[in-house]
């Protein structure tokens, strides 16, 4: 019997014992397969969603999610019925749709005026880039270590400069869902810098605030990404970081093919690089390089008690350099 | 992953109905939670990124119900495409990350001492995780959806793309590792 007839008669074997949780005499077992079976079986049966913390409390969260009004309903089914929302509702698309217009046609435009309103709204309002200032829409998502779940959706204004740079929303709504409700706002208590040069028009896609202190930007256009961490450590020692390095490289599929050390304005940088195909043996999900070359690259580095860490796709040591000595303190 | 008997009523009736009707969603909720948290805990190493992702699949399976559309395939394999999508992001943040303390709820309070039983099934629920982490990709997304997810070859067929005799060899091949790897553990530990 070839393989593929030996594997159809193992499936059904399987299919009815998972069925009933009984062999089926009626068929022909061979010892090779028992254990496969069992195996089977017992792999069903394993209780892995007793294991969860929050299949209570996300069912409730849901609840609450949905009573407060982020509604599953189609939005089509949803009816303005008072004037004055109706009217507001449509002012704000009416200016949604200008700022629109105005971001592709004459974006110098539409800066100059995010800054006039910021200027009016005694708001500082400094405008990252073209790009930036056309990504209308970024996410965090928070992750509380107690009450978990907390999702919190930030919409930036079309002219949020400064909403990306500080993480200060420009206006935004909490989906929260989770038992600490009760306090929405996550202070950003680092202090972050952020990248003046973004190399090919890349842009800021979304951030991460997470209940260690640390903070995760995440920059990217089609392939090329990549992403700046910034954690404290001033508890930790001096030397975690070069650890952590150790670690991925000895847990890692793939080694770290090398490791350089740099001495940029007094800081010490660490720079590694993964080749691309051992980058895909290791990460099987990532996406080939642009060009072939290696295409995996980190950088790290501390200052002040923080961890920085620089890494993407298609980043080379030359475009790390750029981005690093471009990070501005973000003025909050 | 179906409904428990005759008269109760399907999931695409449920989905209907939880647009609207939060028992409706809540029943949908009862139904899937176990087979979607195991699918992704046999696709995630550690318990908190499974919780993590399962109240994401969730949460956006509330959202977007209206997205739902019954002729293109079950409720439990929309929630499963949802479950894959969330997975795929997740894997991409995470192959960076995996030094960091991540895992920040399992220490919580409220786990104290294990009664014998339950420690034993819970370091046997380790060692066939651990078994399992070691397969790659494609056998971790099978082996999640025929034993955790509950679904069969056909659903598995529709949802991977790959044919059914194709699942079955990758099912076997994929057992016979699992098998081998945890009579090595448990030799080990003899």
């Amino acid at each position: 019997m070839s393989d593929r007839g030996r594997c159809a008669d193992f499936m059904m074997r399987l299919d009815a014992l998972l069925a009933t949780g009984q062999a089926d005499p009626a068929l022909p077992t061979g010892d090779a397969d028992q254990a496969r079976l069992a195996l089977g079986l017992e792999l069903r049966q394993l209780d892995l969603a007793g294991e969860s913390l929050v299949r209570e409390g996300l069912l409730r969260a849901l609840g609450e999610r949905r009573a407060r009004g982020v509604s599953a309903a189609p939005a089509r089914k949803f009816k303005v019925r008072a004037r004055l929302p109706r009217l507001a509702a449509a002012a704000a698309l009416t200016i949604a749709i200008a700022i629109g217009v105005l971001a592709i046609a004459s974006p110098r435009t539409l800066a100059a005026i995010a800054e006039t309103v910021g200027g009016l709204l005694g708001k500082r309002v400094v405008t990252h880039s073209q790009e930036e200032a056309l990504d209308a829409v970024n996410a965090f998502r928070v992750r509380y270590d107690e009450g978990l779940y907390w999702e919190l959706r930030t919409t930036y204004g079309a002219t949020g400069g400064d909403v990306t740079k500080g993480m200060k929303p420009y206006s935004r709504h909490y989906a929260g869902i989770g038992p600490l409700a009760h306090d929405a706002r996550i202070p950003v208590l680092l202090p972050t810098v952020w990248p003046e040069h973004l190399p090919e028009a890349l842009r800021f896609q979304q951030g991460w605030l997470n209940p260690d202190g640390s903070v995760w930007m995440e920059f990217c256009v089609g392939r090329l990404e990549f992403m700046l961490s910034q954690t404290p450590v001033k508890d930790k020692p001096d030397s975690e970081w070069t650890l952590a390095l150790d670690y991925r490289d000895t847990t890692g599929t793939a080694p770290i093919e090398s490791i350089e050390y740099h001495d940029w304005d007094g800081v010490r940088v660490a720079w590694h690089q993964l080749r691309d195909d051992l980058r895909r043996q290791k990460y099987r999900w990532a996406l080939p390089s642009v060009d072939g070359e290696p295409s995996y690259g980190a950088l790290h580095w501390e200052k002040d008690g923080i961890r920085y860490v620089l890494d993407g796709q298609n980043m080379t040591l030359a475009r790390a350099e750029e981005i690093w000595r471009s990070l501005e303190p973000v003025k909050r | 992953m179906q409904p428990t008997c005759a008269r109760d009523p399907s999931d695409e009736d449920l989905a209907g109905r939880a647009r609207f009707d939060h028992t409706a969603f809540t029943e949908l909720y009862e139904r899937h939670f176990a087979g979607v948290y195991a699918y992704l805990r046999y696709r995630v190493d550690d318990r908190a990124s499974a919780d993590d992702l399962v109240a994401t699949v969730f949460t956006q399976a509330l959202d977007h119900l209206d997205a739902f559309a019954p002729d293109r395939g079950p409720f439990g394999a929309w929630l499963l495409g949802i479950a894959r999508n969330q997975l795929r992001d997740h894997r991409r943040r995470r192959a960076r990350w995996r030094w960091l303390p991540l895992d920040w709820i399992s220490d919580r309070p409220g786990h104290g001492p294990a009664p014998d039983a339950a420690l034993e099934l819970e370091q046997r629920r380790e060692a066939v995780l651990a078994a399992v982490s070691g397969l790659n990709e494609r056998e971790r997304d099978i082996i999640g959806l025929k034993f955790g997810a509950g679904s069969s070859n056909r659903e598995i067929a529709a949802i991977t793309g790959l044919s059914e005799s194709n699942i079955g060899v990758i099912v076997h091949r994929a057992l016979g590792r699992l098998r081998k790897e945890l009579n090595r553990e448990e030799g080990r530990h003899v």
